[in-house]
């Protein structure tokens, strides 16, 4: 029987089998020993009823049937009786026998001689059969060992790979389907190891015969058994997902079923370590999805109030206005709707801060650069927030201040935001700064507020969306402020940085990179 | 200055809200009212109502708001007014680019659309070109081609007077960058954006009592610049 494993590991544990001598040398050998056993057999012919000799031939039989198998053992006993007649049975050298009770001890020596040794051959294919059914028991919890420390999915079919190359002496090629089903054109894989070239030339038909019927195809199979490759499907409980391909040499007619079998176990194991990364993976994607969901709902919490704040001074002075203007007096009337205005304002704000942070986190933004003059920059945010700033603002910018390339609208949003957050955070007593600097490559504008300031261990949040700094006094706000600064600063490779002041409070700094003549003449050229 | 009461205003959005609240509004303010929903029926309109200015939004169903302004200009002056959303800066240049006269941005106030009209109006009704403008302390002089401010004469560069001379023929209308650059250098020197910049702020420090907070000289954020006039 032609082993099954035969690369090297596994070839150790088989080897007392299959390192016997060959079909002619066990004759010869066979022939040998009973020339030996004849020989002694001889030399105590005078001392020895004939009788008892025959034991030192079944001996020789019995070993002949446990080293080297059935036919041997027959030969043997055939020889054995022949010897046993002509040289131990009186008259010797010759086949006459004198006492026919001798015919008895033949029979007995052959019938003997080829009952064991057709016991000893069973034996042997068992312990064969064992043996080889251990090695296969050690190559699969091999893969099962290695698949098991194996997390991606890269690692797992590098892992398949690895394993059946090392015990079948076989290649691999994993066809895992590329998108679900079974398109038009037949199923579509992706191939592992990846190809060289190209796309690996048009799909082996028994890869295609094996994912369809979920069974084997290829070469030792009933499907396409002209292929040079064994196919394996992969099936999980969510269906066939790929097909395990496999070629090297394939055993002869009477080993396939066995060499079959355990290629199947080999698909089985890996289909399942497939099948766990495939979990895997999509278990941590709904946890990202609920992730996302709970941010969402914290969003939507957080919105939906600062949203209907407003609404509900807007509300409730169009509400009077309709079931009572009579019942006003103009001043009530104006007080009324110059609230309800400044806090449909504050409305447009939200909605306006909510888009600009979805057109910066979806990446859809297209910055607009142009070289922009810091102080014009200034001027024109104190001016959209002139109906907001209750106290004085300090400037202070040096002369010849370096334009700066960057998108006016979106960094004076960013600047509207700082401001708002120094007004918003600080006594109306405090005053607020800004100022402006060339430093090296860039040129940082800082606003700096007299507040209390922020504890330092909430300081690396507060640029992290809808977050809200948890002490100090809470006028409100929806945590998107910051949010947009940084993603207004990262749209343009800028910097921004926060850091205590001296006299407390905050300074907040935006870095933007120097406008400079090359680029424009580079880019006019 | 000639009477506002009475005048035609074409008023074109696809929201029916907001074509009621302007109708309101301007009715109000004794203007006449017309609407229109889609772009080409304020093509229509244009010629059949004979309006003295449009009110268009950018985002129309059919053809947008800048396409209906550069039809408009091949054959009429007529002052167009454009109603923008936040996120379309691009466009209201565009617009603005093709001819438009100003802009304003969706949510606005009824005292800043009916000063935006005035001036609007104005600009038209203003034929012959009046050899002097003032506005608050500033006065040009176009035929002398002095400037002073507060009585003071300060001296500018032919540059920055030609600046100030672009910004005060259209005062209180939104020039855009691209219009003024090619005003003062022609289209040639459309990538030195930064000289228009630089010479606005040197402008600014000699005709503005603070740069920082300019009354005379406007920034519109990403479009460009406008000439403030003292009552819009």
């Amino acid at each position: 029987m032609k082993p099954l494993f035969s690369t090297d590991p596994i070839r150790k544990t088989l080897s007392r089998a299959s390192r016997a001598p060959g079909h002619y040398q066990r004759y010869a050998l066979s022939l040998g020993i009973i020339v030996l056993i004849t020989a002694g057999a001889v030399l105590v012919r005078d001392l020895i009823v004939p009788t008892n000799l025959v034991m030192p031939y079944l001996l020789g039989v019995v070993s002949i049937a446990v080293l080297w198998g059935r036919g041997p053992a027959i030969f043997a006993s055939v020889l054995g009786v022949i010897a046993f007649d002509f040289f131990l049975v009186p008259p010797y050298l010759t086949f006459v026998v004198e006492d026919t009770e001798y015919v008895i001890t033949f029979l007995a020596l052959f019938t003997v001689g080829v009952f064991i040794s057709g016991l000893t051959a069973q034996l042997k294919d068992r312990m064969v059969a064992a043996r080889e059914g251990e090695a296969r028991v050690t190559a699969l919890y091999r893969l099962s060992h290695d698949l098991a420390a194996a997390y991606s999915l890269p690692d797992v079919l590098e892992t398949i790979g690895a394993n059946i190359r090392m015990t079948l002496g076989m290649e691999v090629k994993i066809h895992l389907l590329a998108s679900p089903g079974d398109g038009p054109d037949g199923p579509r894989f992706d191939v592992f190891p990846r190809q060289d070239t190209g796309n690996g030339g048009p799909l082996d038909e028994a890869v295609v015969a094996a994912f369809r019927s979920g069974r084997p195809a290829g070469a030792g199979t009933q499907a396409i058994p002209e292929s040079a490759t064994v196919n394996l499907p992969l099936v999980t409980n969510r269906g066939t997902i790929g097909v395990l391909s496999i070629s090297g040499p394939h055993p002869a007619e009477n080993g396939q079923d066995e060499h079959l079998q355990s290629l199947e176990a080999f698909a089985n194991l890996s289909a399942l370590a497939i099948e766990r990364v495939y979990l895997n993976r999509e278990a941590a994607q709904a946890q990202l999805l609920i992730a996302k969901g709970e941010l969402q709902a914290t969003l939507l919490n957080s919105i939906s109030h600062d949203f209907r704040t407003p609404l509900v001074t807007i509300t409730g002075t169009l509400s009077s206005l309709d079931t009572g203007i009579d019942l006003l007096d103009r001043h009530s009337q104006q007080s009324l709707v110059r609230h309800a205005l400044a806090e449909s304002e504050k409305l447009n704000r939200l909605v306006s801060n909510l888009l600009n942070i979805n057109r910066l986190e979806s990446g859809a933004l297209q910055l607009q650069l142009e070289p922009v003059d810091l102080q014009d920059l200034i001027g024109a945010t104190l001016e959209a927030m002139k109906n907001r700033i209750d106290r004085e603002i300090v400037i202070s910018l040096p002369e010849n201040l370096p334009l700066v390339e960057a998108d006016f609208v979106l960094v004076q949003q960013a600047l509207i935001n700082l401001l708002e957050n120094a007004l918003k955070y600080s006594p109306a007593a405090a005053a607020v700064e800004l100022a402006a600097a060339a430093e090296g490559e860039r040129v940082y504008l800082t606003v700096s507020d007299h507040g209390p300031g922020i504890p330092a261990d909430e300081i690396p949040h507060i640029f992290k969306k809808f977050y809200r700094v948890n002490s100090g006094p809470q006028p409100g706000g929806t945590g998107m402020g910051l949010a947009i600064v940084q993603g207004v600063m990262d749209a343009h490779a800028g910097v921004v940085d926060v850091c205590p002041g001296e006299e407390g409070g905050m300074i907040f700094r935006l870095g933007l990179r120097r406008f400079t003549m090359d680029r424009e003449v580079a880019g006019a050229g | 200055m000639p009477d506002e009461t009475g005048l035609r205003i074409l008023v074109v959005d696809d929201e029916l809200a907001v074509r009621r609240f302007l109708r309101t509004a301007l009715q109000a303010n004794s203007y006449t009212v017309f609407e229109a929903h889609t772009g080409e029926e304020a093509l229509a309109e244009v010629v059949g109502k004979r309006p003295d200015l449009v009110i268009l939004d950018i985002g129309l169903p059919d053809i947008d708001g800048v396409e209906v302004t550069r039809r408009l200009r091949e054959w009429s002056e007529i002052p167009i007014l454009i109603l923008s959303v936040h996120d379309q800066e691009k466009d209201k240049i565009s617009a603005l680019d093709a001819g438009a006269d100003d802009y304003l941005t969706k949510p606005f106030g009824v005292g800043e659309l009916l000063a935006r009209l005035r001036v609007a109006i104005r600009r038209i009704s203003r034929q012959a070109s009046e050899p002097v403008f003032e506005t608050g302390g500033l006065r040009l002089d176009f035929s002398m081609r002095t400037v002073s401010v507060d009585g003071a004469e300060v001296s500018l560069t032919p540059t920055e007077y030609d600046l100030l001379r672009i910004l005060a023929q259209d005062a209180g209308k939104v020039l855009t960058h691209r219009q003024i650059f090619r005003a003062l250098w022609g289209e040639s020197y459309q990538t030195e954006a930064h000289l228009l910049r630089v010479n606005i702020s040197n402008l600014r420090k000699k005709i503005e009592p603070d740069s920082t907070r300019p009354v005379y000289i406007i920034t519109e954020p990403g479009v460009g610049y406008r000439l403030r006039v003292a009552d819009a």
